[in-house]
């Protein structure tokens, strides 16, 4: 097994192996030898073991949540479930219900559940979503700097929304959710959104040496 | 290896199998034991804690659906 520790797309998948796990990355660095396909295979094995027990359960809550006006369900999601059960709901729920649902949560609660969402059912989901939604949880998101999570969502958003949100987007931020993103179609639909002179500043702003290791993961496109 | 240590290892390497219900990616296999039993015990642990979680958010949704809706949300969740 390779040993490459510094390798975004691998530090990627341990962070995200960690947060389904409850653990920090640093404990698992162990996985840093193991090839990035193969965490991602065991993040999707320990997906299936945590949650498919619970699919029936999830798929009766999301079910009864029709009786109830979308406020009162994200009112309880705020109150009751907390952003790992409200994202599993959601991602069984009609997905215009569920982004009816999110119009009505605060932003740093609705970050939180994309933090667990799972990116097939953000595909459905973030296209129903109102921009201003939408800007105000990746605004949140970059505030974290949370790379890893807007990294799951690039290839989920429809062309109009992936303009505004990038304008509200840095270079360097740019570059670092690029280097992390699941979907090679995603990174392909930002560039070819990009205008010479916002590519050009991104190429300049990549040279700089702290973001060496995302630079070679894009090398392609930069 | 030696072949205690590499029957320690595959011990451990099939609780992993165990507890995520599948066949792990093959590169895990090189992993030593205290690793592969490490991630057998956080597969579990987690597992557990969304069991636990799932259980009290539920009682503690139903508290939160207005009174009028309770018995019915409760019976379609919980038939």
């Amino acid at each position: 097994m390779s040993a490459a520790t510094n390798d975004p797309a691998r530090q990627a998948e341990i962070v995200k192996l960690g947060r389904l796990l409850g653990r920090e990355p640093d404990s698992l660095r162990y996985l840093q030898g193991v090839p990035v396909g193969d965490i991602r295979a065991l993040r999707d094995l320990t997906n299936a073991a945590l949650f498919d027990d619970d699919g029936e359960v999830l798929k009766r809550l999301a079910a009864a949540g029709k009786l109830l006006p979308t406020g009162v369900v994200a009112a309880i999601s705020e109150r009751a479930f907390g952003p790992l059960l409200a994202a599993r709901v959601a991602g069984v729920m009609e997905p215009q219900r569920a982004a009816d649902v999110g119009r009505h949560l605060e932003p740093t609660f609705l970050a939180d559940v994309c933090v667990q969402l799972d990116p097939r059912a953000a595909r459905e989901i973030v296209p129903r979503m109102d921009l201003e939604t939408v800007l105000a949880v990746t605004g949140e998101l970059l505030d974290r700097a949370d790379y890893v999570t807007l990294g799951r969502f690039v290839g989920a958003m429809p062309d109009n929304e992936l303009a505004a949100i990038l304008e509200i987007t840095e270079d360097d931020e740019l570059v670092r959710v690029c280097a992390v993103a699941e979907s090679a179609e995603g990174v392909a639909q930002i560039f070819g959104m990009l205008g010479a002179k916002r590519l050009a500043s991104l190429r300049r702003r990549a040279r700089r040496k702290d973001l060496a290791h995302e630079a070679e993961v894009l090398s392609d496109r930069l | 290896m030696p072949m205690a240590s590499h029957r320690e290892s595959q011990a451990a390497l099939s609780r992993l199998r165990g507890v995520l219900r599948g066949q792990p990616p093959a590169t895990l296999s090189e992993l030593n034991r205290q690793d592969l039993e490490d991630l057998a015990d956080a597969v579990d642990s987690a597992r557990r804690q969304h069991s636990e979680a799932l259980s009290a958010a539920l009682d503690n949704a139903f508290d939160q659906v207005p009174r009028l809706f309770r018995s019915t949300v409760r019976r379609i969740v919980t038939r």
